[in-house]
C-alpha cells in the first residue's frame, strides 16, 4: 500500500502531507486530481460510507463495492460537491442512493431476513447468548421498509441529528421524524414479547 | 397484566438497538479503489451537459447568382419599360390588340360612325313634313 500511495503521490506530495487539511483543502485538491488528497478523503470517511451502507442493505455482500462507487463518482467530479461542510452528508446520500437503486433492480437476497423472530428464539432457558439476542435484532431491522431502515441507521447508528439525517434523505424534519417513529414502532411489533426477554438478558450480560 | 408482556418502550429499544452486529472491518479498501481509480480517467470541471449547436450545412448549396442573369434580369426591365413608353400612343394600341386577337377591331371601332346625330336630323325633317 504504501508504495502505491508513494508511487501516485509523487515526491513532492506524500499523502501525510494532507492529513490534517480541512475537507475544503482536499476536496480543492482532489479537483486538481492530487490523489494523495483524496486518499485521504478515503480514510476520513469510508467507515462512515461502508457502515450506512451494510446497514441499509443488511449486510450484503455488495457494500464494500457499493462504498467504492460512490467515492468513485466522488473522484470523477467532485464538483458535485459544492459546500466541503455537507460533504458526509452527500457521500452518505450518493450511498444510499446507490443501494436503493441497486436493489430496486435486483432485490436484495438477504437470507436473515427471510428468518423469524419467533424461529430464532432459544430453548427453555431463554436468551442467554448475546450473540442470539444481537442475530434477532438485526433481522427485525432487516424486515423494515427501505425508508425506516435508512432513517433508523442514519440517527441511531450513525448519531445524526434528525437535521441532519432530514437533509441526507433529502425531507422535512416531519417526514424524517415520522418514519423514525414508524420504524420504531414497527421494530417493537417484530420483536413482539421476546423484546422483553431479549432486555433481560442482555441487562444479565452487563 | 405481566411487565414481560408489554411492549418494549422506546429506551428499552435503544438498548437492543445498541446489541445490533456491526459490520466487518474492512479489507483492502484502499488498495481496491485506488486500481479502481487508475482506470478511470477523472474530469477537471463539471462536465457540461449543453450540446453544442452545429450549424447545418446544406447539402447543396444555392450557388451565387451569376453576373449574366442579373444582366439579363435588367435588360428585361429597360426592354418592359421601352415596350410600355412605345404603345401608349393610341394606334399602337390598337395595332397590338389586332396582333394579338387576329380581328380588325380597330378598324371597325375606327370606321365606326355616330349615326345617333343622323337619326336626329331625319326625326326632325319628318316632324317639319
Amino acid at each position: 500500500m504504501g508504495a502505491i500511495l508513494a508511487l501516485r503521490a509523487g515526491p513532492e506530495a506524500p499523502v501525510t502531507r494532507w492529513q490534517s487539511a480541512t475537507d475544503a483543502a482536499l476536496l480543492e485538491a482532489s479537483a486538481r486530481h492530487v490523489e494523495p488528497a483524496f486518499v485521504v478523503l478515503i480514510q476520513r470517511y469510508q467507515r462512515d460510507v461502508y457502515r450506512l451502507v451494510w446497514r441499509i442493505s443488511a449486510g450484503h455482500a455488495d457494500s464494500e463495492d457499493i462504498a467504492q462507487e460512490t467515492f468513485l463518482r466522488l473522484w470523477l467530479n467532485p464538483a458535485q460537491v459544492r459546500e466541503a461542510k455537507a460533504l458526509k452528508g452527500w457521500l452518505l446520500r450518493v450511498a444510499s442512493n446507490m443501494v436503493m437503486d441497486r436493489y430496486r433492480r435486483k432485490p436484495m437476497l438477504n437470507i436473515e431476513a427471510a428468518e423469524d423472530i419467533a424461529d430464532m428464539a432459544p430453548g427453555p432457558d431463554g436468551w442467554r447468548e448475546l450473540s442470539q439476542v444481537s442475530r434477532a435484532v438485526d433481522t427485525a431491522i432487516a424486515q423494515l421498509p427501505d425508508r425506516q431502515r435508512m432513517a433508523l441507521a442514519l440517527v441511531h447508528f450513525e448519531q445524526m441529528s434528525n437535521i441532519a439525517a432530514a437533509e441526507v434523505m433529502e425531507l422535512s424534519v416531519d417526514a424524517l421524524e415520522s418514519l423514525l417513529a414508524r420504524a420504531r414502532r414497527r421494530l417493537k411489533e417484530i420483536l413482539g414479547p421476546e423484546g422483553k426477554e431479549m432486555l433481560l438478558a442482555v441487562e444479565k450480560a452487563k | 397484566m405481566n411487565k414481560q408482556q408489554e411492549p418494549l418502550n422506546d429506551v428499552e429499544l435503544a438498548k437492543l438497538l445498541a446489541t445490533a452486529s456491526s459490520p466487518p472491518q474492512l479489507k483492502g479498501f484502499e488498495e481496491k479503489l485506488l486500481s479502481r481509480m487508475a482506470s478511470m480517467r477523472p474530469v477537471g470541471k463539471q462536465r457540461d451537459n449543453v450540446v453544442p449547436f452545429v450549424r447545418p450545412v446544406a447539402i447543396n448549396p444555392k450557388p451565387a447568382r451569376p453576373v449574366s442573369r442579373v444582366i439579363g434580369i435588367a435588360a428585361a426591365l429597360a426592354a418592359s419599360l421601352i415596350i410600355g413608353i412605345l404603345i401608349s400612343d393610341n394606334a399602337g394600341v390598337s395595332e397590338l390588340v389586332d396582333g394579338v386577337t387576329g380581328l380588325q377591331t380597330s378598324g371597325q371601332v375606327a370606321d365606326f360612325a355616330p349615326a345617333g346625330l343622323d337619326d336626329i336630323g331625319t326625326v326632325d325633317g319628318e316632324n317639319q313634313s
